[in-house]
């Protein structure tokens, strides 16, 4: 690479955060940038080309068919109440635990996020709810702002997960072993997420016993200054009211539970058992969604409810390849100016311990979290950072887990994240400090997580592999 | 192209990846062409569809956005509908018959060269893909055994596999193994021997067949017409004296990797077959290709009958003249006695 | 037409176009359920399901764009921008229209060429059905319009909303638009 297209790449770089800063849509800023950059390089045909090619090139390709499938799949279970009934068993059992409110309020963010695969969606849903629950039981806007931003990171790597279907397609791993792979650590990272929730609600206790006695128990309030309003949206039937000590538990919705993993094993059940590609599994997953909101939807509400899932997965599809085609014009600027493989050398070059060299990369991630969400992050930094690290031996499934996940943490890690910040926006009277002061205790247990990744690569590699094995 | 005075950097895509006997063999050209020119055209390579995808590859050779770039057969039935001739199954069992073919239409039949010049693109060398495998889960004593089956296949071998009662399904390459692991699919083709240890397939194929249906596919490697003409004289001829030596490069490399496959087939057990010459026939005779080929493409103007006609001059009279035999057939010989 | 009438005509066809993609979505997971269930049943798949659902695919990914658009679901980054005072907002507001414009009639140009491109040269898809491209690429053209006339018509009420926002000299509460992942953070300590 000369000098002159590394200062190229540095000037497109810096317009394209420039873009960013004045609000310009994500996808449109990268397009606009990746352009400006083609022009330079090699002019203005090829530039209006790259461009013009690139909504059709970036959309018709049969593999990407998940990703408008897994949107639907996750928008149908929403509209089907099967989150709400996940969280709903949650605070049923978790009722008399110390933190049992935190705790089933970490448990529906995981399962919203799980079903919806979006960690910052989760947030805008799930926060304002959440926070006037965990409130009410006496523990704080700081532990809410924990649970609910960290909550959110957790269904991504558990499928559905359209980050982790992008990981595959823009690194050329197999997403049906992706997806499987995801299963381990999503699932490992709630036992450090709930014993978290347990030491702060203990150190808690600790300091402030009066909330030893009922500070614990569901519903209970402490402070008065909250709303209150989003908790009858939380426990739609059961409106908690603050002058009760105990709300009347949630109604056990079990068949709402149930149907939540019947969709997870359509999902992946049909890939593993090897009737269908992962591609095609996910129209089993959409369909059986489809049913089971008709299950539970009484037929005059059929039509309105169908039309909005439909209405709401095609906005998110559109938003999805419209990041999508601007990346691919970047990518191609990129690719053109040799910087990635520039870096790549430059990486080797330097011949740092491979771990080393992976954790650098890694925490390369976390300043991107603060201007981009899970899904334009991988699709900027996978393409980068993948094809270095599996020079360095690294597995490519493990891989595209660790970076996932990373990606997914960087959304949280101060000063700037952009789970933080929708947070703050639903929860205004949080405030960015008292936000990241409760996400602190979170991040250490993200922290714990990946470090047992990097030790136990297993923990990724044994479904896939035990699926590969049969 | 990015040429001041006499400085040529070429940005060569491809939806190979850079260790493929395909890519071996571009690298091998670059490396001549660099030579020849004292360094004055070098090759940028963007393997893996990392610049532009497979299908857009002719287009992006002409509108700039590549300089050098390589088709393969089965995405250029819209940009060169007339060189996909040589995706007719049946025709001949010898790559090298159908690389010579592929450079000598090029200059002998005026509707194949056309089709370059409308894309405005020159063509350089072609590169060899070998005679289609068959690879299955259960075995296949004829034609017969093949109906119900599903199978992974694309372009014109699927028409033949219509044909032969059994069912295509279009997958990518990389999707293979693990749809034959699970069973979604019974079987693959649309592939050449020296493809399979890429997609982990030469250790993983429980019976390894030669359906007969001989080559299937190929790729050429084209420029950008209007870069070239800019080139000096000198530049150019380096371009060809390099294309020239490319066929017999492609096929050499070709070899090496599908010996490597062979031999892993032959270690993981792989049973070896074929099917039986007569029923090949009756099959060439009821899937009728090549006529439905030239009816589909004379429907859009094209005199492809002509096209057909050269084709088969040409490859019956390299035939003659070459001892090649393609490592299928001796991969096959090996195991059969 | 005047502009309201054209605002109207705009959102009733996001609305149609978001429509159009569902059905397609809802077509797309039945073409390949039916074509799994033959396949697994009676061994034959149906012929064509990738060409088709390809083509389907490029559908289905931009018809909802101007939506997407109207409901606030693109990605932007408001954290910086918001923060400014109503007169530097709307100067950001102006730049942002400009860009619209250009990148809007770039992408509409291009788009027209290379629909008139793949009628031209009679373009297929490469698999078994060797479908004709153009209707998708037509979909892609008219989408993109639709979206940059709802993205600049935003704009435009942005700058509007901002400029009244002025004149009553006060709030620096934005004017109706926030994008929902990108929600600003309004810091509000208490
Ligand atoms: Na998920
Ligand atoms: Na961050």
């Amino acid at each position: 690479m000369t000098t002159g297209t590394l200062i190229t790449v540095l000037a497109v770089l810096a317009l394209f955060l420039v873009l960013l800063a004045i609000r310009l849509h994500v996808g449109l800023s990268l397009m606009i940038a990746g352009l400006v950059g083609v022009v330079l390089l090699r002019g203005t045909d090829a530039a209006v080309s790259t461009v013009s090619n690139q909504p059709f090139s970036a959309a018709a390709d049969y593999s990407l068919t998940i990703i408008p499938l897994f949107i639907l799949m996750g928008v149908l279970a929403v509209q089907a109440r099967l989150a709400q009934a996940g969280f709903d068993l949650a605070s049923r059992v978790l009722r008399k635990v110390p933190g049992g409110t935190a705790l089933a309020s970490l448990t529906g963010s995981g399962l919203f996020a799980a079903v919806t695969g979006s960690s910052v969606a989760t947030v805008a849903t799930m926060a304002r709810v959440s926070t006037d629950a965990i409130v009410k039981a006496g523990h704080g806007i700081k532990l809410a702002a924990g649970v609910v931003c960290s909550g959110g990171t957790l269904g991504v790597l558990i499928p559905p997960s359209i980050v982790l279907v992008l990981y595959g397609i823009v690194t050329d791993e197999s997403i049906g072993h992706l997806l499987l792979a995801g299963i381990g650590p999503g699932v490992l990272t709630i036992l450090p997420y709930a014993a978290t929730i347990t030491v702060v609600v203990t150190l808690q206790r600790k300091r402030r016993p009066a909330l030893s006695t009922a500070g614990a128990t569901v519903g209970h309030a402490t402070n008065p200054g909250s709303t209150g309003t989003g908790v009858a949206t939380t426990v739609d039937d059961h409106p908690s009211t603050a002058d009760k000590v105990l709300t009347p538990a949630p109604k056990l919705d079990l068949t709402g539970f149930a149907f939540l993993v019947v969709i997870f094993l359509v999902s992946i059940g049909t890939i593993y058992l090897g009737v269908a590609t992962p591609t095609e599994a996910a129209s089993f997953g959409a369909l059986a969604a489809l049913l089971i909101l008709l299950i539970r939807t009484r037929p005059p509400r059929w039509a309105s409810a169908i039309k909005d899932s439909l209405g709401e997965a095609v906005g998110l599809t559109a938003m999805t390849f419209l990041l999508m085609a601007g990346a691919g014009v970047f990518t191609y600027f990129l690719a053109l100016s040799g910087a990635s493989t520039a870096l790549v050398d430059a990486v080797i070059g330097i011949d740092l311990p491979p771990h080393l060299i992976l954790i650098l990369c890694l925490a390369l991630l976390l300043p991107l979290g603060m201007f981009l969400d899970g899904i334009s992050m991988i699709l900027v930094a996978a393409p980068l950072l993948h094809p270095i690290l599996v020079e360095y031996g690294f597995d490519g499934i493990w891989l595209g887990v660790v970076i996932v996940k990373v990606a997914e943490m960087a959304l949280i890690t101060p000063p700037v994240g952009m789970n933080a910040f929708v947070y703050s926006g639903s929860v205004p009277e949080a405030g960015l400090n008292r936000i990241f002061r409760g996400i602190v205790p979170f991040i250490i247990a993200d922290l714990v997580v990946v470090a047992l990744l990097l030790v136990f690569p297993e923990i990724v590699t044994f479904l896939p592999d035990l699926s590969s094995a049969q | 192209g990015t040429g001041d005075d006499d400085n040529y950097v070429l940005h060569y895509t491809t939806y190979s990846n850079a260790t493929s006997d395909q890519s071996r063999t571009v690298q091998r050209w670059a490396e001549e062409v660099e030579k020849l020119t004292d360094g004055g055209v070098t090759v940028r390579f963007h393997y893996s569809e990392s610049l532009v995808d497979a299908e857009e590859a002719v287009r992006a050779a002409q509108d700039g956005r590549a300089d050098l770039a390589q088709v393969g057969s089965i995405y250029a039935a819209s940009d060169l509908s007339m060189f996909t001739v040589i995706e007719l199954p049946f025709e001949t069992q010898n790559p090298e018959a159908q690389m010579r073919a592929i450079t000598r239409l090029y200059g002998e039949n005026r509707t194949y060269r056309e089709d370059f010049d409308r894309q405005g693109v020159r063509f350089l060398f072609p590169i060899p893909l070998g005679n289609a495998v068959l690879g299955l889960n259960r075995p296949a004593n004829d034609v017969t055994d093949l109906r119900g089956r599903s199978i992974r296949a694309g372009g014109l071998t699927s028409d033949v596999l219509l044909a032969a009662g059994a069912n295509p399904v279009a997958m990518t390459a990389t999707d293979i193994y693990e749809s034959m692991q699970r069973g979604v699919v019974d079987g693959y083709t649309s592939l050449a021997l020296a493809n399979l240890s890429t997609f982990a397939l030469s250790t993983t194929t429980p019976q390894l067949v030669d359906p007969g249906i001989g080559v299937y596919s190929s790729s050429v490697v084209v420029v950008n017409e209007e870069l070239y003409e800019s080139m000096p004289q000198k530049y150019q001829e380096a371009l060809q004296t390099a294309s020239r030596n490319a066929i017999d490069n492609g096929l050499d490399e070709m070899d090496a990797a599908a010996r490597t496959a062979c031999e892993e087939l032959t270690g993981s057990g792989t049973e070896f077959g074929s099917l039986p010459q007569d029923d090949v026939a009756t099959w060439k005779a009821d899937a009728d290709i090549a006529d439905s080929w030239v009816a589909r493409y004379e429907q859009r103007g094209y005199d492809a009958q002509s096209v057909l006609d050269d084709y088969r001059r040409i490859v019956a009279e390299e035939e003659r003249r070459s001892d090649y035999s393609d490592p299928l057939i001796s991969c096959m010989k090996g195991h059969q006695g | 037409m005047s502009t309201v009438r054209l605002a109207r005509v705009a959102r009733a066809s996001a609305v149609a176009f978001s429509a159009t993609a569902g059905l397609f979505l809802l077509a797309m997971v039945l073409l390949t359920v039916a074509d799994v269930g033959s396949r697994t049943l009676r061994d034959q798949s149906i012929l064509g399901t990738v060409d088709i659902s390809t083509l389907l695919m490029v559908a289905i990914a931009f018809l909802g764009l101007a939506s997407a658009e109207v409901d606030g679901r693109h990605v932007a980054v408001g954290m910086l921008a918001d923060r400014l005072s109503p007169r530097r907002r709307m100067a950001l507001s102006a730049v942002r229209l400009l860009l619209l414009a250009g990148i809007g009639l770039l992408l509409t140009w291009g788009l027209a060429d290379v629909l008139v491109s793949a009628i031209d040269r009679a373009e297929t898809t490469n698999d078994i059905l060797r479908l004709p491209t153009w209707p998708a690429k037509l979909v892609l053209l008219v989408s993109f319009v639709l979206f940059f006339v709802t993205t600049i018509a935003k704009e435009c009420r942005e700058i509007l909303g901002l400029r009244a926002d002025r004149s009553d000299d006060g709030t620096t509460e934005p004017a109706g638009v926030a994008e929902k992942p990108s929600a600003p953070p309004r810091e509000r300590v208490r």
